[in-house]
């Protein structure tokens, strides 16, 4: 698998509006949800059950939020 | 227009399947997690919990190695994983969002990272990034799974399964996948 990055030209108006693409390529399958959102990060604690916002993303996880 | 239940009909209608599986789906968006039939632990999404049963224990999974540690830092912790240790019965689910319940047979499966439900421990697993995407995507990062036990999946909505051969190459939308076969090459 790999992202296809020609897709970045998405942003400048490109039909089918995605950023990124990826490509699958070789035997095999693949398994799609019927919608363009990703589940959300869960990051509440299992030990106190409080919400772990805070900066998320790359910055947020190397500063450990 | 729905007419209101006897009390006596939603407790026939919404009890608990009882199975001896160590992962049994109740519904489409609930997993019940038999704890002894998982030989005492199981690995799920941090904040998944949503009841159980029983004496068990939660934590944050250790790092894994320095390797894990640093992947995780890097991919913003948008895999955060929870070990669940004890006996009883553990209820998961995330955000009403459909549940896939996978066997694996000594397989290998790739996993978008926010797709991971749980897993039994005898299942491995190891954080990749997608080549190609590097740090711009940010969150282009996923789990290889790799052995044999029960594997749980969330879909936002009904999931479907493309087959890709040399000749079909298929192009998706990274926030629409959940998992793809170890097999496909870049």
């Amino acid at each position: 698998m790999d992202a296809n990055l020609s897709s970045l030209k998405g942003v400048l108006g490109s039909a089918h509006g995605e950023l990124f693409q990826l490509a699958f390529q070789g035997n095999g399958y693949v398994i799609v949800q019927p919608s363009e959102q990703a589940p959300t990060t869960t990051l509440q604690s299992p030990t106190t059950g409080s919400t772990g916002g805070g900066a998320g993303g790359i910055l947020g996880g190397i500063l450990g939020k | 227009m729905e007419r209101a239940t006897q009390l006596s009909n939603l407790i026939e209608q919404s009890k608990e399947v009882e199975i001896p599986d160590a992962f049994v789906l109740q519904n489409k968006k609930l997993l019940k997690v038999n704890m002894q039939a998982c030989a005492g632990q199981v690995l799920a999404k941090a904040g998944s919990m949503i009841a159980y049963q029983g004496q068990i224990s939660f934590s944050r999974l250790g790092s894994g190695g320095a390797d894990k540690w640093i992947k995780k830092k890097i991919s913003g912790e948008q895999f955060t994983l929870m070990q669940a240790t004890g006996q009883g019965d553990l209820f998961l689910a995330d955000g009403a969002n459909d549940i896939v319940l996978l066997y694996l047979t000594n397989e290998a499966i790739g996993v978008e990272a926010l797709n991971l439900l749980a897993f039994t421990p005898s299942i491995s697993y190891d954080i990749t990034m997608i080549k190609g995407a590097g740090m711009i995507a940010g969150g282009l990062w996923t789990v290889a799974l790799n052995g044999t036990g029960y594997l749980a999946l969330i879909s936002k909505g009904e999931p479907l399964t493309l087959r890709v051969t040399p000749e079909q190459p298929t192009y998706t939308d990274p926030n629409a996948t959940i998992a793809w076969s170890q097999g496909l090459e870049p």
